[in-house]
């Protein structure tokens, strides 16, 4: 059965004690803590000892999408610091000393852009960053696909080209603002078509931007396209 | 620049089209011009170029025909950048024609293939979509605009056998079916202009349809068929899951990448010397007296009741039947496996 979970970022932005806590009701078995943002980084590396994640099998951590306040070899001397069971999603527009995330080996996992983003968001754009980083897993994020392709042939392209390499799912529904919302009927539709090519191993991390009320609709949302296999057709 | 099918097929074969390659090299002038004129763009848009830039065939007087594709929301600012386009473009090369030179919304290509409210304007610019576009900015809208169209193909032409078993042949029978729908539409158009423009510029628009626009038609035939063709296949589409239309819509996105000419060159690689020179010649020639200005005139300014005595006419006509009977070759003589497409799906 695919373990499922939340991004804490998509929960509560810039506190994941708090977006960890509102997941701890619903007995899932993945998790995603956000340092999308910076200055998050820091406090999450620093509290990840303390941290309760006993009850998750599968926990990875979102690395920032920029690089300002700190460098990007600060950020990798951070992540050093994390277990390296732990994948640490990164976005390639964000890489620009690709060789010096090698020493994070296999932790690292690329994920695909949305397509505001120069780069990233195809096979072709994706392949000199594999290249480099030969390690690498891949995140695949079905919205950032959907949005850049909504027939998803974007998508099961890249589910034939690096579909060896997938660690984990990014779902939620992305706008043509580049934000990630709770999923509607065309992009559960979408996601369906790609969902056959999915192992039942791989985890899900949902980016669905929800509020607490709304958490079970869109786990439930989820969980029928991609655990349970609820086809919308029927 | 990597290489394309046609400069593989020239090398392969020893062959030269001089006008070809000189119309190749000046189209990609053009959009160097163009680029270097850093265009304003806007979210989910694309400057679109069609026409000969499109086939990388632009010649002396080509016009230069674009449109703005949208494939995002409505924005009143999209006419101020129109505008602004305009403005920019016609520094480049002639204004476009009709069809050209406007916005085109995504939602009426991707919406209305057939139908009541699939009009000559949209099959047009649809078809040359497909056919003959390249984008000069935001390349990922212009790809999410002719997966999207090519989904709908894909998806409508799927049997009701295929989720039983691999489909025999694949060949997406609504697409192919509205290539055989453009051609003749463009050549009814031929005759509709002649009666409404008292054939003014018949000739030139004659000798196009008898070269260019049979090129598109031939090209968009190999788009269909190519699937079958593919000796050594690379693209395996998986007929039994829910994203086989995207998939195969992904097949026919990177053919449709290619110009006409560039496709028609990648089938006869797999032929002979002598076939892709009996056809590709003529079609230098047509290009040599396109890229001629006095020709061009000509043609432009030759009347209808002339035309029997006319020693340029004559020669595009001998031209053209080359052409033909290179076409017919390989469509009716050259490929066991074309051959059978063609009966299954050509005509009835």
């Amino acid at each position: 059965m695919r373990r499922i979970g939340f991004s804490t970022g998509a929960l509560v932005k810039g506190d994941f004690r708090k977006g960890l806590e509102l997941q701890r009701g619903y007995h899932l078995k993945a998790i995603e803590l956000s340092a999308l943002r910076e200055r998050e980084l820091p406090p999450l590396v620093e509290g990840m000892q303390s941290l309760d994640l006993s009850t998750f099998d599968y926990v990875s951590i979102h690395a920032p999408g920029i690089f300002h306040e700190m460098t990007e070899g600060e950020v990798i001397e951070k992540f050093q610091d994390i277990p390296r069971a732990v994948s640490i999603v990164v976005h390639p527009n964000a890489l620009a000393n690709l060789p010096a995330w090698r020493v994070l080996g296999s932790s690292v996992c690329i994920e695909n852009m949305d397509q505001r983003k120069k780069t990233g968001r195809t096979v072709s754009e994706l392949r000199p960053f594999f290249e480099a980083l030969p390690d690498a897993g891949f995140c695949l994020d079905v919205g950032h696909a959907h949005q850049v392709d909504p027939t998803m042939g974007v998508a099961i392209e890249l589910l034939i080209h690096y579909g060896h390499l997938l660690r984990h799912l990014h779902v939620s529904e992305v706008d043509h603002e580049g934000k990630h919302k709770p999923m509607t009927f065309v992009s559960r539709a979408a996601f369906e078509k790609i969902e056959p090519l999915l192992p039942d191993s791989v985890p899900l991390i949902i980016e669905s931007v929800v509020t607490p009320e709304q958490m079970a609709a869109e786990l439930g949302a989820a969980s029928e396209i991609f655990v349970e296999k609820l086809s919308l057709a029927s | 620049m990597h290489k394309t099918p046609y400069d593989e097929m020239v090398a392969e074969f020893g062959l030269s089209f001089p006008s070809i390659e000189v119309a190749r090299r000046r189209t990609d002038e053009v959009l160097r011009a163009i680029a270097g004129k850093k265009l304003l763009q806007a979210q989910n848009t694309s400057l679109v170029l069609f026409g000969s830039v499109g086939r990388r065939e632009f010649t002396q007087k080509s016009d230069l025909d674009w449109s703005l594709v949208v494939d995002g929301p409505a924005d009143p600012a999209h006419a101020v950048l129109l505008r602004r386009l305009r403005t920019a473009l016609q520094e480049a090369a002639p204004p476009p024609g009709e069809t050209f030179g406007s916005i085109v919304s995504s939602h009426e290509l991707m919406h209305h293939i057939g139908g009541r409210h699939d009009n000559n304007a949209n099959l047009t610019v649809r078809m040359l979509m497909l056919l003959e576009s390249t984008p000069i900015n935001n390349a990922l809208v212009h790809e999410r605009v002719v997966r999207g169209i090519l989904e709908r193909y894909a998806a409508t032409s799927a049997s009701v056998a295929w989720d039983k078993r691999p489909p025999e042949y694949v060949v997406p029978r609504f697409l192919l079916n509205d290539f055989v729908r453009y051609w003749r539409t463009i050549a009814v158009d031929y005759a509709a202009k002649r009666w409404e423009q008292f054939d003014q510029k018949w000739a030139i628009r004659n000798a196009k349809l008898r070269m260019s626009r049979k090129l598109l038609f031939v090209a968009g035939l190999l788009i269909c068929f190519k699937y079958e063709l593919d000796r050594q296949r690379t693209h395996d589409i998986k007929f039994d899951t829910p994203g086989f239309a995207a998939q195969l819509a992904g097949y026919l996105s990177d053919l449709a990448k290619q110009t006409p000419i560039d496709i028609l060159a990648g089938v006869l690689l797999t032929h002979d010397r002598a076939l892709a020179d009996e056809i590709l010649t003529p079609y230098d020639q047509f290009l040599a007296i396109l890229n001629n200005d006095d020709k061009r005139k000509h043609l432009e300014t030759l009347e209808f009741d002339h035309a029997s005595d006319d020693a340029l006419f004559q020669e595009v006509r001998g031209i053209s039947h080359r052409f033909q009977e290179g076409i017919n070759k390989l469509f009716f003589d050259a490929d066991e496996t074309m051959k059978r497409l063609v009966r299954l799906y050509g005509v009835f």
